[in-house]
């Protein structure tokens, strides 16, 4: 069995196959979760949001939230989540929405404006009607990690930064080439769970499969000032959720088609638009320092436009259009992850005459055994007091867990262990750290200098990639930055 | 404070506390009002001029300014000239009590905190053996501490062992809540680090390199008497931010601008000047405001982002003019920095210069 | 924490130079510089961590000072104290201001205890009608090392011939409270403080202390009207010896001025504490740092509360500093570094200002 993709469907998929006894070898290009996983809003839909329009997807999500509460609670913040109505017009959208929650089974209860606003006083006081769900922050890093080392406990091979092709021999998909090393893998089943590149994939075998990639820009603020998910209640649209974060809030988010799922980055336009809509919200918003931008693609399935689209998931036997060998997970969302996950490898072990039943909704995902930021603040003892160990200042995280991404958690760059402990995704978004942490690598765990220095420039590269578009306090500490590591530290690239 | 003065500068970097130091020797009364620290407290306090020129490492200064120049028109090294530039350097590297070594035209190759190269003019004194070269064929011991940043120790020596150095990395157990307090308290009492040091024994070393941390105010003495103590030769490293060296640079021209009877006032930010019949008349800041009968703007190109100042006239195309035309009275002495090129200080330095020079003559020839 | 606070902690560039000036991180504690957007950021979450650290600042507003932003450290770590487990000492003495509206929790009306020191009765000056008010602070009233300080303030307007009036009601200043992150009962404090000198008809009032002076100056204007001029006493005092009520003779003294943070960062009081000392001949040893890039002594912040032992740190280090000029005196203009001075115990003399000029009063002229 081989499994193309580390976001959180492939991941899902390895987990649940790897749980069921079957062996398996997962190839992902990049690193866990660099995909569109990790470039999502991390909200464990309540479903709430797609009550009205896809009443499917809304069910799903609502049945996946409560499982994932269950099963993964240790990296999900259960914050809860509002449906605030900020102007009157908000109001039409009330009725239908209600309607739909019912149908679809959504839990929603109503809150009194007061209530909210002493829940969440930074919430914009003009509100006109507030609704409480069961919406929660989820760490798209930390749930691609928990499902990583649960396949990796039974036994299922996982490979980053290795890109892979379809090997097709007479028609069909006999296993992967790793196109690095040239080497081939068979396989008695491959699934392609490359969400947005999932067409892509398909069309190695001569398949068309219409994903259309759908840009999403996301934008990072530097404080937490609201505990709760908020959502507009109103049609989705642009700029209209907010999410907490650890020690940030996220916003988003914008939609639009795109011809590649590669190298997407935020435009000033679309972060003005966010930041534009979701002080509507909160107002304070507005003079919050973002200190980051990112953009995903979302694998949206079929026509529509945008937001139209249908959200739900394609399991697609390729068998039944005459390729053997493939199957093909996609669309969905980071919420129904797991639900994608069972139903694949249900087709999987039916393909395979595997009896053993999923048992992903009742096993609890082990324990990430770095923390999060939040739960560091709360365990911040002895030595950490004192900062000696402190490699990132912002987000606390030490020494030893850097060696723990290196060692456990499969890291082999800067930007992994940045996924895996956020070390540089607070205030100063990684420049004070990055040359610590390359420093450790070269210490620790085995760099040449020379690798170690590539790394780093590798690192920071990516790090300003968006420094075009930010402004402010930002914007002058980038630049300070960027002078720091390129001439007093005569790193070029 | 507010009210009237002679020359009113806005910053206190290099650039404008050079500039400062000029008027006030010629006797006008001078007062610099800054935010707060620029980027020249955060440099790493090597002066780069130009380090690099058409993707070439640059070692001949003179010469590669020469063309420098000529291409550029429009740079302060052309507005200044070849030969100001240089003396500009020399002059601020005579000032500098024996802070500052190198220069003489020609750049040297020192070790930045991050174990690469740069080409550099001058260095603080005790970097003056920070190079591969220098170090080459010997046995070297680099000193670490816990908690200490602004530099990477092991690819540093990383890059020395791939170069054939001996060297062994020391981890020494002294803490420091900062650089600063780790430099000023071996100012005050090196004994404590040579003991340290003496016992891994490293006075078998031909060298033993430190990040910057001896000494704060006093650099020569406590760099002497480490080095005589631990009977090797002893060398420094750059840094990055938070600089140590930095911080001398600072205190250096703080002291000189003290001496030339200039008053420093940081913690206020200028919001915004106005301009009467072709004359910046006033100045307003956080607190009250100014009538100076110059103004120099010395402010940096980091902060430009995030204190605008108001009613600040365009300097055109050229973002290294010194005046714009048609507002006799205003100067600016602010510089870029170039990542490519390595210049840095250099540019602040020869702006000050310029511009401190100029500004004489204008008050000069109003009296 | 007010909206304000928190993007303005945003805008910090991460560049370090607070770290370079806090006295804290350079006596070797964890202190706050750099930080406080983290800080705020995590006061979100109200998570328990900083339980020490924000008691490691002074107030001396180096780091202000030294920030390209400006960025309001100090502000935010007060707001901080007021969020987390505060130290027994603190909580009593805010608990002492509400009760007794003083930082002792003596009785208010041993506030005069000093004044037995005064070769007259101070009892017909208390709640008469007077163009000039004197403002005490509690530290001056009640601390018998301080002592000296209002007293010899009292006898040089005395000196002067200026008609003065002290109130009974005088309470706290409310600055230690701010300085414990309390802010309940700071409104009502100011508008009785303001209020009683009003009936009085003050149309100057004058204080030794600086956080008193910042308390009148910055703090009481934000809630309530205050209908006369606040000086400092070095300011009053001098603007007298300038209009010749005040004469006065030669010393001869070596002596080294500590410019207190409050007055010259926080009020930019600088010029006048050394003219002062000028008018008494005495000769003036400057410290390394002076004025508005002085070094903290450690007095502020309620550190002498805290952490003694820092406070008494930074004490010594002036100290030595003094000494090593050759200076035979500290002259200050602030309560809270004389008495950390003091507490730190050196040989050299620690004297106020005020305490200077009437050693340099001709005798009964
Ligand atoms: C802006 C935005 C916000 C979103 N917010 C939310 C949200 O709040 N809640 C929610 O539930 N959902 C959200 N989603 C949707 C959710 O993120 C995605 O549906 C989900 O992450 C898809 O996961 P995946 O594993 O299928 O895809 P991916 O995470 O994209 O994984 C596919 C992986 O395949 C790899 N790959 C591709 N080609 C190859 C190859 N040839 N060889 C090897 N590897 C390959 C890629 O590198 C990638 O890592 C959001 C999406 C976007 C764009
Ligand atoms: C991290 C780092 C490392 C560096 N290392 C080196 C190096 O090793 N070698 C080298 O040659 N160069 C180095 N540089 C570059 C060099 O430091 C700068 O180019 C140079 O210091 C600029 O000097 P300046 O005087 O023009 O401005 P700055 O030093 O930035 O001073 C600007 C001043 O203006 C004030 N100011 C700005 N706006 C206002 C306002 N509105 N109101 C009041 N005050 C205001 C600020 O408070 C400050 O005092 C480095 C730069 C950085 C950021
Ligand atoms: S106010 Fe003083 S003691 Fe407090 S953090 Fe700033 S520099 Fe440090
Ligand atoms: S000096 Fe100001 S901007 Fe710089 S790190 Fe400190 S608080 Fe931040």
């Amino acid at each position: 069995m081989a499994v193309i993709g580390g976001g959180v469907t492939g991941l899902g998929v390895a987990r649940d196959l790897a749980q069921r006894g079957v062996t398996v070898a997962l190839f992902e290009k990049g690193d866990l979760a660099s995909g569109t996983s990790g470039r999502s809003h991390g909200l464990l839909h309540s479903g709430a949001r797609y009550a009205v329009k896809d009443p499917v997807s809304a069910s799903e999500c609502a049945q996946e939230n409560r499982i994932l509460k269950k099963i993964a609670s240790h990296v999900i913040e259960d914050t809860g989540g509002m449906f605030v109505a900020v102007e009157e017009s908000d109001l039409e959208y009330e009725r239908v929405f209600l309607d739909g929650c019912k149908k679809s089974g959504v839990r929603v209860e109503e809150l009194s404006i007061k209530e909210s606003l002493s829940r969440e006083p930074y919430l914009n006081p003009n509100v006109v009607a507030t609704y409480l769900v069961d919406d929660a922050a989820i760490d798209p890093f930390r749930l691609a990690l928990a499902n990583f080392l649960d396949a990796k406990s039974n036994n299922a091979q996982i490979f980053t930064y290795t890109p892979v092709r379809l090997l097709v021999e007479q028609g069909e998909v006999t296993g992967v080439r790793l196109i690095k090393s040239g080497e081939n893998v068979h396989a008695d089943i491959v699934v392609n769970a490359t969400g947005a590149w999932a067409g892509e994939v398909c069309r190695q075998a001569g398949i068309k499969l219409e994903v259309k990639p759908n840009k999403g820009t996301l934008v990072v603020v530097s404080k937490r000032i609201v505990n709760t998910v908020l959502n507009r209640l109103r049609p989705p649209s642009d700029g209209d959720i907010l999410v907490p974060h650890q020690t940030t809030m996220i916003l988003g988010t914008t939609s639009t088609y795109v011809r590649t799922p590669d190298n997407l980055l935020p435009t000033r336009k679309e972060i003005k638009l966010i930041v534009m809509e979701e002080e509507k919200l909160v107002p304070l918003v507005r003079r919050l320092r973002v200190i980051r931008a990112f953009s995903g693609a979302r694998p949206l399935l079929e026509g529509g436009s945008g937001r139209e689209a249908a959200r739900t998931f394609l399991v697609i036997d390729h068998d039944e259009s005459g390729v053997k060998g493939l199957i093909t997970v996609t669309g969905g969302k980071l919420t129904t992850y797991r639900l994608m996950a069972e139903k694949t490898a249900d087709l999987v072990c039916a393909k395979l005459g595997v009896r053993a039943p999923c048992s992903t909704d009742k096993e609890e995902l082990p324990e990430v055994p770095v923390k999060s930021t939040l739960e560091r603040y709360e365990a911040l003892e002895g030595e950490l007091r004192d900062g000696k160990e402190v490699v990132c200042e912002c987000e606390m995280v030490t020494r030893s867990e850097v060696e723990k991404a290196f060692n456990v958690l499969a890291a082999r760059t800067l930007g992994d262990v940045k996924r895996r402990t956020r070390m540089g995704m607070g205030e100063c978004q990684a420049q004070m750290c990055a040359y610590r942490v390359a420093d450790l690598m070269a210490e620790s765990f085995g760099f040449g200098a020379d690798e170690a220095l590539n790394m780093l420039s590798d690192f920071l590269r990516e790090q300003w990639k968006i420094s075009r578009v930010l402004e402010g306090s930002q914007k002058a500490q980038t630049e300070f930055f960027k002078t720091m590591y390129r001439l007093a530290g005569s790193l070029d690239g | 404070m507010t009210g009237k003065v002679d020359v009113l500068i806005v910053g206190a970097g290099v650039a404008g506390l050079t500039a400062a130091e000029i008027i006030g020797e010629g006797g006008f009364q001078v007062l610099v009002l800054a935010s707060g620290y620029g980027c020249s407290q955060a440099s790493s306090g090597t002066i780069d001029v130009l380090g690099r020129y058409k993707g070439e490492n640059v070692l001949d200064v003179e010469a590669a300014l020469e063309k420098f120049v000529e291409e550029k028109p429009w740079h302060i090294y052309a507005l200044a000239g070849k030969k100001t530039v240089l003396n500009a350097l020399s002059d601020f590297q005579f000032r500098s009590g024996g802070l500052y070594a190198g220069g003489g035209g020609r750049n040297m190759k020192i070790i930045t905190p991050l174990g690469t190269v740069k080409s550099t003019y001058l260095v603080q004194f005790t970097m003056l053996n920070a190079s591969f070269e220098s170090l080459a064929e010997s046995k070297v011991m680099l000193v670490a501490l816990p908690g200490l940043t602004g530099y990477a120790p092991h690819i540093i020596a990383g890059k020395m062992r791939n170069k054939g150095i001996d060297v062994k990395m020391t981890k020494l157990d002294l803490f420091a809540t900062s650089p600063f307090q780790l430099a000023s308290s071996v100012e005050s009492n090196p004994e404590v680090l040579i003991e340290k040091l003496r016992e891994v024994g490293a006075g078998d070393h031909d060298w033993v390199v430190f990040p910057p941390i001896l000494g704060l105010r006093n650099v020569k003495e406590t760099w002497q008497v480490v080095e005589e103590k631990l009977g090797t030769r002893v060398v420094e490293l750059p840094s990055l931010p938070p600089s140590v060296p930095g911080k001398r640079l600072y205190f250096l021209l703080r002291r000189r601008c003290e001496k030339a009877g200039v008053s420093v006032v940081l913690g206020k930010i200028v919001k915004g000047i106005k301009l009467m019949g072709g004359k910046v008349t006033r100045v307003l800041t956080n607190e009250g405001s100014y009538v100076p009968s110059a103004l120099i703007l010395s402010t940096g190109w980091m902060l430009d982002h995030v204190l605008r100042i108001r009613g600040m006239p365009r300097r055109g195309k050229n973002e290294y003019g010194i005046k714009v035309e048609g507002v006799e009275n205003l100067f600016f002495a602010r510089t870029l920095v170039s990542h490519e090129e390595k210049i840095g200080l250099g540019a602040a330095i020869t702006a000050g210069w310029l511009v401190g020079k100029a500004a004489l003559d204008y008050l000069r020839g109003r009296k | 924490m007010e909206a304000k606070l928190l993007y303005e902690t945003d805008r910090c560039l991460h560049c370090g130079s607070c770290l370079s000036v806090c006295p804290l991180v350079n006596a070797g504690v964890p202190g706050n510089p750099k930080k406080v957007g983290v800080y705020a950021a995590r006061d979100m979450r109200k998570a328990d961590y900083f339980t020490t650290t924000p008691f490691n600042c002074t107030f001396c507003l180096a780091c202000v000072n030294a920030c390209p932003v400006n960025l309001p450290t100090p502000e935010v770590v007060k707001r901080l104290r007021g969020r987390v487990k505060r130290p027994d000492s603190i909580e009593q003495l805010v608990e002492n201001v509400k009760s007794s509206g003083n930082i002792f929790g003596m009785r208010n009306d041993e506030r005069w205890i000093w004044s037995i020191e005064l070769d007259f009765p101070l009892e017909e000056k208390i709640d008469t009608k007077a163009e000039v008010g004197y403002f005490v602070g509690c530290n001056s009233a009640f601390a018998p090392s301080l002592s000296g300080i209002p007293v010899a303030n009292i006898t040089l307007l005395e000196r002067a011939k200026i008609n003065y009036t002290l109130i009974s009601g005088e309470k706290c200043c409310g600055i230690p409270l701010a300085m414990a992150g309390e802010e309940s009962v700071l409104a009502e404090i100011a508008k009785s403080n303001v209020e009683e000198y009003k009936k009085r008809g003050v149309k100057v009032l004058v204080t030794s202390c600086p956080a008193c002076l910042r308390a009148w100056r910055e703090v009481y204007p934000r809630i309530v009207k205050v209908p006369f001029k606040v000086q400092h006493a070095t300011q009053f005092i001098f603007s007298l010896i300038k209009r010749g009520k005040i004469k006065l003779a030669r010393i001869d003294r070596k002596v080294t001025y500590q410019d207190p943070c409050e007055l010259a960062r926080g009020c930019g009081i600088i010029i006048e504490p050394r003219l002062l000392i000028k008018e008494t001949g005495a000769l003036l040893l400057e410290f390394k740092e002076k004025g508005l890039e002085a070094e903290c002594c450690g007095g502020g912040g309620l550190l002498r509360a805290t952490n003694p032992q820092t406070a008494t740190r930074l004490a010594l280090s002036k100290l030595q500093e003094a000494k090593l000029l050759g200076s035979e005196a500290i002259i200050t203009a602030c309560p809270a570094c004389k008495q950390n001075l003091l507490k730190a115990g050196g040989d050299i003399p620690i004297l106020d200002i005020g305490e200077l000029l009437l050693t340099a009063l001709p005798s009964n002229s």
